[in-house]
């Protein structure tokens, strides 16, 4: 029986994972795009011979252009006239891979764009065989060479006739990365023949938005830094050269960015040449700097895409096939009047060709094509403008190519799953049917919150709201049993609400106040760093006590030791090279501060030292197994993991870790006085078994889940953490990188999912009732079964939450596929949900879980 | 389990709470209340809502009061005159334990630091619906109070619609998180609406269990 309900456990996980990815195929396909390269257009006049495109990632407006900019040289070129400024609108997502497409093709990204851009070696991506400015400018026989982000080289293989790459993912060095591409600077501008094109992409900027945020102290320096590259670059044009400086996004209020906040989106340009100050571009002069704006819009707008025919017209190339930009109208005056006409009708001759691919002329997209038509009869500067805006704004809405069949499949193998799930969730529980009632009436909650776009900004409420309720039921079970026993799970909501008040997360809160934000502040550094402490003097205590209780006493309170100063060095080092302040005690313990470089090895060496005793002392743990000892095991475990996952915190959510110690104390409290010594249902054992391990496995899920939104996380893009997605590595490894990434965002979850085994299985409470249950039936053997039937039970909770929850998400994006936030809101939910569902449901809480109970509890 | 929960109503003494026409004054009376509450939305609660709740105290306070003394005093052989000064202590005593609704709502969410004056002004209003009657019925009787705090005493219409006051309030915070941005979604119009509504709804379901009992036992009698 047990066995069959584990084979059919196996069988839900495939099906999920087949449901997932036969709706993914369906629902983010690759962009239809019309094959081969635009061969011809009238001739015109090119104003320009050479560009030089000088890209700062997560350059956003504001740090061009408002008064607390700190880039002086760009102010003094905007006001001469020589530097004409956009904010320039970046589609989301906002992340550097399809930026770089938009801005090269054209064309908007599909979302799968995004992952791809987080899994970084696929070479799926490659527009080596799309058509591209830089494809133009190479077919025409132009030179170009590149200088930075090692993305271009990835997207443009072989296109370059000089390159060097600059890695992307070393999220920490802010320095050396800018340094390695500006030395190539006064080489290339002496060799000016050598080239026609010259590419510089700066990521030092980006790297100190995600580490330190958008107010850094970092930051003034470094938009000087790029502010003085951009004049010297300006100083060495020509009347023959344009520089284009431009950033391929901007970043939100904490300095990450993939959303669609006006921050992310909202992103620099500048179109600079000496030819600029004579040829009087625009109407009106601008002034700069401008006043500081929320909105993040300064000067002219203008989509990141209109570059692309804006370049091609200023070089005298082909406007590239897929390109969905139009050209910037203040740059017309460079041509004469006929021109003006002959570069527009390029533009639209190109546009025109997508429409025709993408609707017929009987279609919504009627309207645009009596535009076009109007363009065959004395077309004036402003016809072309009404039928380009048409078209872009036509296109880009234009709904992208779903395969529905492959998405009702995947919802089709998904409710599969979910009735698999509940059916056998509901015979596991017959004894309980108010709770399985209760369970059920969640998922449904749960349900039907997927299908609002505000409920799913905002998650973490439901699941604050569904646990604080939650709690309230515990409470009255446990003092209908015995007045006061309720009152332990009070506490436990105590500390529920410490977690919920660390982080605000999600949209419309984000900016009111909480603990991090307290924390954070000047001058409290010394009481984060004393929390800090003493959470680590309490994991302390567990790896000592508990993870190397197989060591003799006084070596592994060394090994303790060394294990947990690695671990604090590294988080004091690391808040230090990100500038945090930190009180200097604790830096004169850690010889800083040091050169960048030095640090930088040693951040990586302590890193690696804590990893690496932690993953000893852990299979130490494990080979020494003997006789009845495995009981504890899992409590062990999750001592040398608790070390892990602080290790791989934010230092302001460390704090948070106390917070889970005194939970847990409270947790245990609550189950054992509200099932256990109070309960005078002793005799009736299948039912007091259930809900005990029903209370428990719920518990714990509504405790994953809170502990992920209360670390910061959200279901937007922009809060996947990735500060501590390179500790310990030095050079790019994906397996490692992913495997950090995955941790260091999944902590709550993780922490959780393993307290919550350990919980169920080993406290010695419950052991003790397995105990008496199998005495009462004169069976030794009933113990292993009772812990396996737990584990069972345990199992089915988890697979009918993330069966009903993947299934809701692939109903909803099948639905809302039209909705306006089908990309910002609902997509990223969807992959939320596949990384919950694949890596925390499915192989931590399932499998994980399962092949390590069945090792240990085979033969007690 | 069910022997045991019948064998305690019966330890704690006849029933407290009078049945009949207060029963229709009572539904009269949460109709009355919810009146109350439009009239707290028309005041401009969403323009202030710490200002307006705070001037529709003293009004609530008196309307419960008065309804302790005319329906739930309403049992023969009773002196008006203790049942006003009982009002009273009760009154005096649910304001205090407008504290202990305040932690409460801390405890499941509301703001801790920002928005203390709306939120205590709301426990004021769920302390006065919900407590306040429950004093003038049971007085200080510990016993009694022991059940209610652990929930387990069964539901006449006083209790039902204090549980039912604090579910709804619970119920209350679903709309905040919503993008719809109206103003009546400000913390805590929803919390104290929910309450209203469930004060409502739980006078109702409280005496429509009572009269199901009493038709049971009626059945039962004549059997």
């Amino acid at each position: 029986m047990l066995w069959k309900r584990w084979t059919l456990a196996v069988t839900i996980v495939v099906l999920q994972l087949a449901a997932v990815l036969l709706f993914a195929r369906g629902f983010l396909p690759s962009r239809v795009l019309l094959p081969g390269y635009t061969e011809s257009r009238v001739s015109t006049e090119a104003p320009f011979q050479k560009a030089i495109i000088m890209v700062v990632d997560a350059f956003r407006s504001d740090f061009a252009f408002s008064d607390q900019s700190n880039c002086p040289q760009l102010h003094k070129r905007i006001n001469s006239g020589g530097a004409i400024p956009f904010t320039a609108h970046s589609t989301p997502p906002t992340v550097t891979l399809p930026r770089i497409k938009g801005l090269t093709t054209g064309s908007t990204p599909n979302f799968l764009d995004a992952v791809l851009n987080i899994a970084e070696s696929d070479n799926s991506s490659t527009l080596a065989n799309q058509d591209s400015w830089l494809a133009q400018a190479s077919r025409d026989g132009r030179k170009i060479h590149m200088f930075g982000d090692d993305t271009w080289i990835k997207l443009f293989p072989g296109m370059f006739d000089d390159c060097e790459g600059t890695a992307s993912f070393f999220v920490s060095d802010y320095t050396e990365v800018d340094n390695n591409v500006t030395r190539h600077i006064d080489t290339q501008l002496d060799q000016k023949t050598e080239w026609d094109v010259l590419i510089l992409h700066y990521l030092g900027l980006d790297h100190i938005g995600h580490k330190t945020g958008p107010e850094s102290p970092f930051m003034p320096a470094k938009q000087k830094e790029m502010d003085d590259i951009f004049d010297k670059l300006y100083n060495s044009c020509d009347d023959d050269t344009v520089l284009i400086l431009l950033g391929d996004h901007g970043m939100n209020e904490v300095g990450n960015h993939g959303g669609s906040s006006a921050g992310e989106t909202s992103a620099a340009m500048v179109f600079a040449s000496p030819k600029f100050e004579t040829a009087q571009l625009t109407e009106t002069a601008e002034t700069s700097p401008l006043p500081w704006t929320d909105t993040y819009k300064y000067h002219s707008r203008m989509d990141q895409t209109d570059l692309v025919p804006t370049l091609t017209a200023l070089l005298g190339l082909n406007t590239p096939k897929n390109n969905l930009g139009v050209l910037v109208s203040q740059m017309l005056g460079l041509w004469s009047p006929e021109d003006q006409l002959n570069v527009l009708k390029n533009n639209a001759d190109q546009m025109v060709q997508i429409l025709q691919g993408q609707a017929s002329r009987e279609s919504d997209a009627k309207e645009v094509y009596e535009l076009y038509d109007t363009l065959n009869s004395n077309p004036s500067v402003k016809d072309y403008y009404n039928f380009l805006y048409e078209a872009q704004s036509y296109l880009t809405h234009a709904s992208s190519n779903y395969n529905t069949n492959d998405m009702l499949g995947g919802i089709g193998l998904g409710l599969l799953s979910t009735i698999l799930a509940l059916t056998v969730f509901s015979a596991l529980t017959l004894a309980v049917q108010g709770l399985k009632r209760l369970y059920l009436i969640i998922l449904l909650v749960y349900f039907i919150s997927v299908f609002g776009s505000s409920t799913v900004e905002e998650e973490h409420q439901i699941w604050y709201w569904i646990t604080s309720g939650w709690m309230a039921f515990l409470y009255i079970s446990g003092s209908r049993n015995k007045f006061g026993d309720g009152f332990n799970w009070m506490f436990v909501q105590v500390f529920v609400r410490m977690m919920i008040s660390w982080n605000q997360t999600g949209q419309k809160f984000t900016k009111k106040d909480d603990i991090v934000t307290w924390l954070s502040k000047d001058g409290n550094h010394p009481v984060l760093w004393i929390l800090i402490l003493v959470t680590y003097g309490v994991a302390f205590n567990k790896v000592w006590r508990y993870g190397f209780s197989k060591v003799e006493s006084k070596l592994a309170f060394l090994l303790t030791l060394i294990t947990t100063f690695a671990s604090v060095g590294f988080k004091i080092t690391q808040a230090w090279e990100a500038g945090e302040v930190v009180p200097a005690p604790l830096l004169y313990l850690m010889g800083l501060p040091g050169t960048l470089n030095e640090v930088n090895a040693r951040m990586a060496g302590l890193a690696r030292f804590a990893f690496s005793t932690i993953a000893a002392g852990s299979l130490y743990r494990v080979l020494s197994l003997a006789g009845t000892d495995k009981v504890n095991l899992i409590r062990d475990l999750h001592a040398f993991l608790t070390l892990f996952l602080i290790t791989q915190s934010r230092i302001q959510n460390i704090p948070l870790f106390m917070v889970y110690y005194f939970l847990e104390i409270f947790l245990r409290k609550a189950t054992n006085r509200s099932f256990i010594f109070s309960s005078r249902d002793i005799y009736q054992t299948e039912a007091l078994f259930q809900k005990l391990v029903l209370v428990l496995s719920v518990s714990t899920l509504l405790l994953e889940q809170v502990s992920f939104f209360s670390m910061g996380n959200s279901n937007s893009m922009a809060s996947i953490d990735l500060s501590n997605a390179y500790n310990g590595v030095t050079l790019y490894q994906i397996e490692f990188v992913g495997v950090l990434t995955f941790v260091s965002n999944w902590i709550g979850p993780l922490y959780w999912s393993t307290a919550g085994l350990s919980f169920l299985l080993e406290d010695h409470v419950r052991n003790a009732i397995f105990a008496k249950i199998a005495e009462k039936n004169n069976d030794v053997k009933l113990t292993t079964k009772l812990v396996q039937q737990a584990l069972t039970l345990r199992v089915y909770v988890v697979l009918a939450f993330s069966s009903v929850a993947i299934s809701a998400v692939m109903i909803t994006c099948f639905f809302l596929r039209e909705h306006l936030f089908i990309w910002t809101v609902f997509s990223p939910k969807l992959l939320y949900q596949f990384v919950w569902t694949v890596l925390q449901f499915a192989l931590v809480d399932v499998i994980l879980s399962s092949i390590f109970v069945v090792l240990v509890y085979r033969s007690v | 389990m069910a022997t045991r929960k019948a064998a305690k109503t019966k330890a704690n003494g006849p029933a407290h709470v009078p049945s009949g026409p207060s029963q229709v004054l009572a539904v009269v009376y949460g109709t009355l209340l919810l009146v109350y509450l439009r009239f707290i939305f028309s005041a401009g609660i969403t323009h202030d809502p710490a200002k307006v709740m705070t001037q529709a105290l003293p009004g609530l306070l008196l309307l419960h009061m008065g309804y302790c003394v005319v329906v739930l005093g309403n049992k023969p052989g009773r002196k008006i005159g203790t049942d006003v000064s009982t009002a009273m202590i009760a009154a005096a005593l649910s304001v205090f334990f407008s504290v202990i609704i305040f932690g409460l709502l801390v405890l499941f969410g509301a703001p801790a630091i920002s928005l203390v004056h709306n939120t205590f002004v709301c426990a004021m209003h769920m302390s006065i619906l919900a407590v306040l009657p429950l004093f003038f019925t049971y007085h200080l009787d510990s016993k009694v109070w022991a059940d209610i705090i652990a929930m387990r005493r069964p539901l006449d219409h006083v209790y039902a619609a204090s549980v039912c006051t604090l579910i709804g309030a619970w119920l209350g915070a679903i709309p905040i998180p919503y993008d719809w941005d109206r103003p009546w979604q400000q913390w805590p119009i929803t919390i104290l609406a929910g309450a209203y509504l469930g004060y409502f709804v739980g006078t109702l379901g409280g005496i429509a269990l009572e009269l199901t009992k009493s038709l049971c036992s009626k059945t039962k009698k004549t059997e």
